[in-house]
């Protein structure tokens, strides 16, 4: 990122396809493949934005939430290029980025201004943010047990989609009647900006089997529909009520599950019906990157908020409350 | 040439500064998973204290293991990271390799153990006049280890898995077991060091894009979801 949060590389090394036979992200082949990426994806970004590590002002690394040992390695490699190069080394907070992707380069999201409400939705985080200012932030609700993502990828299983079954459910539900089944909307309690998905994820799964009971055939592009419908109708129904009420004028979405199709579409609808902007950042930003995490840095660069010299939190809060995410191990798990 | 090597493969976090003329620093830290918080402010002040920029670094030794996986990719990517910063070479050197050397044992065998868990060791075996490695690293179960030492010579055990299954150990090699204790037992910053000279100057290594840990293992899902 150069003068004036510019964007002058963005290189993903993706693990989707490595994964995928695990059915989920398995935290110590994830650890041992980025050990492996990290400098070649340095050195393309540095080649990328025609410059070198001799050009550079300073260094930014995500610190938490996530994975403790896919943490450790980023967090470890920036540390001695700051070492090496004696720069200043910026720590950010991994959901902190993803709200930075409404400041990149993109035309979903052109006109974005604070403050505003914001949706950080992936696999690994459903959590309703009122973005004040830079630097303040108060989360207004998340998710009380599976996140919208973990919940896409359950219910793609189930449709036998395969992982990451994201955008192979979006596909799908592009071709089906998404009113073809009702499934639960879990608005919890009045006035709560909290969401639930597991009760979703198991009405498709005792849907799926009492129609195979009765010997029926399955629509999967309904189900997959419904499904979708189900979710997304109460993720855009509370992120514009949160910002109705609190009288900003756009709503934001961002993190991998802002991909989808049916949320940017039902977001867009519902904040147009309550006089919101809605600011969505094409797909390419709204899952993991790292032109997030350096447009988060530079801002707070520039407003000298920086968190220098980080270590690793797997558990770091975006706003002094813990998000519950991270850990450690060797089973499978969803990507924040 | 001034050469930094670390190793956090074991529960000691080792690094050290050789100065190639005789002139070193050593530090080293015992801490349950306090290694990744503390290696690079470790870098910081052994550079610090022996007045040396980063930028006068020759190259950069790792430990590559085995061991802890955490810990080694810790080593490996703390010392990847500098070398490609600097532009200079980086070289891995076995732990069990670096161990060894500390700890001579002129008329046996030594041989670096550490603990891999599961009832399983990392381990090695070396004879020491001149020395050698005898087998290659090896990860099995302590007993199938053991067998490959029937032979009448005396041994040396060192590392973790030394300590932890000293008993067996000696039970097993009835009098031709020693075991050294802990202070001894660690890879040692400076022995690092001058390996990975003597491999830098044999022509070893040298790109850090291709330095990678010696995992000896694979991750347990792949073990259990075989591609
Ligand atoms: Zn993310």
């Amino acid at each position: 990122m150069g003068r004036g949060s510019r964007l002058l590389a963005n290189v993903i090394a993706s693990q989707a396809a490595l994964h995928r036979r695990f059915g989920g992200v398995v935290p110590e082949v994830a650890s041992r493949r980025h050990l492996e990426t990290v400098l070649p994806v340095v050195d393309q970004a540095l080649s990328e934005a025609g410059t070198s590590l001799a050009g550079l002002d300073a260094v930014a690394v995500t610190a938490g939430p996530g994975l403790v040992g896919s943490l450790l390695v980023g967090v470890t490699v920036a540390r001695v290029l700051a070492l090496a190069l004696e720069l200043p080394l910026v720590g950010v907070n991994h959901l902190e980025a993803h709200l930075y992707a409404h400041l990149l380069p993109s035309e979903g999201a052109q006109g974005f201004a604070l403050p505003a409400v914001c949706l950080v939705v992936s696999g690994g985080h459903s959590d309703l943010i009122y973005w004040r200012d830079h630097g303040d932030l108060e989360v207004l609700g998340r998710t009380r047990d599976d996140a919208a993502g973990e919940a896409f990828d359950k219910v793609a299983r189930l449709l036998g989609l395969g992982y990451p079954g994201g955008p192979a459910l979006d596909r799908l539900a592009r071709r089906g009647n998404a009113h073809a089944v009702s499934f639960p909307r879990a608005y919890l309690e009045e006035g709560s900006h909290d969401f639930s998905f597991s009760g979703l994820k198991t009405a498709v799964a005792s849907y799926l089997r009492r129609v195979e009971r009765e010997g029926r055939a399955v629509e999967h592009a309904d189900v997959a529909a419904s499904f979708e419908q189900a979710c997304v109708e109460v993720l855009a129904e509370k992120l514009t009520r949160a910002a109705a009420q609190r009288g900003v004028r756009g709503v934001g979405v961002c993190g991998g599950v802002a991909a989808n199709t049916a949320l940017r579409r039902e977001v867009r609808a519902r904040a147009v019906a309550r006089g919101l902007a809605a600011w969505i950042p094409d797909p390419g930003f709204c899952t993991d990157n790292a032109a997030m995490v350096a447009a988060a840095a530079w801002h707070a660069l520039a407003r000298g908020t920086a968190r220098l010299d980080p270590i690793v939190d797997p558990n770091l809060p975006v706003d002094g409350v813990d998000s519950g995410a991270g850990g450690t191990g060797d089973k499978p798990r969803n990507p924040s | 040439m001034i050469l930094l090597a670390v190793d956090s493969a074991t529960a000691f976090l080792s690094l050290a500064l050789d100065g190639g003329d005789g002139t070193g620093a050593e530090f080293c830290l015992k801490g349950p998973g306090a290694h990744a918080e503390a290696v690079v402010g470790a870098m910081r002040s052994l550079l610090g204290d022996a007045r040396v920029r980063p930028s006068q670094l020759g190259a950069v030794v790792a430990g590559i293991g085995p061991g802890s996986f955490t810990g080694i990719r810790v080593a490996v990517a703390a010392a990847k990271g500098l070398a490609y910063a600097l532009g200079i070479p980086a070289v891995g050197v076995p732990t069990l390799d670096a161990m060894a050397a500390g700890l001579p044992c002129p008329e046996g065998l030594v041989c670096p153990i550490l603990d891999a868990r599961r009832g399983e060791v990392y381990g090695a075996v070396y004879q020491n006049s001149p020395p050698a490695p005898l087998t290659g690293y090896l990860n099995l179960p302590l007993e199938d280890f053991l067998e490959r030492l029937e032979a009448g010579r005396p041994v040396l055990f060192l590392g973790d898995g030394a300590l932890r299954y000293r008993q067996i150990i000696q039970r097993r090699l009835a009098g031709r077991a020693q075991v050294a204790p802990e202070a001894f037992a660690y890879p040692r910053g400076l022995v690092l060091a001058r390996m990975g000279r003597e491999r830098l100057a044999a022509g070893d290594g040298g790109d850090p894009l291709q330095l990678a840990p010696l995992y000896l293992r694979r991750s347990e899902a792949e073990t259990r979801c075989p591609q």
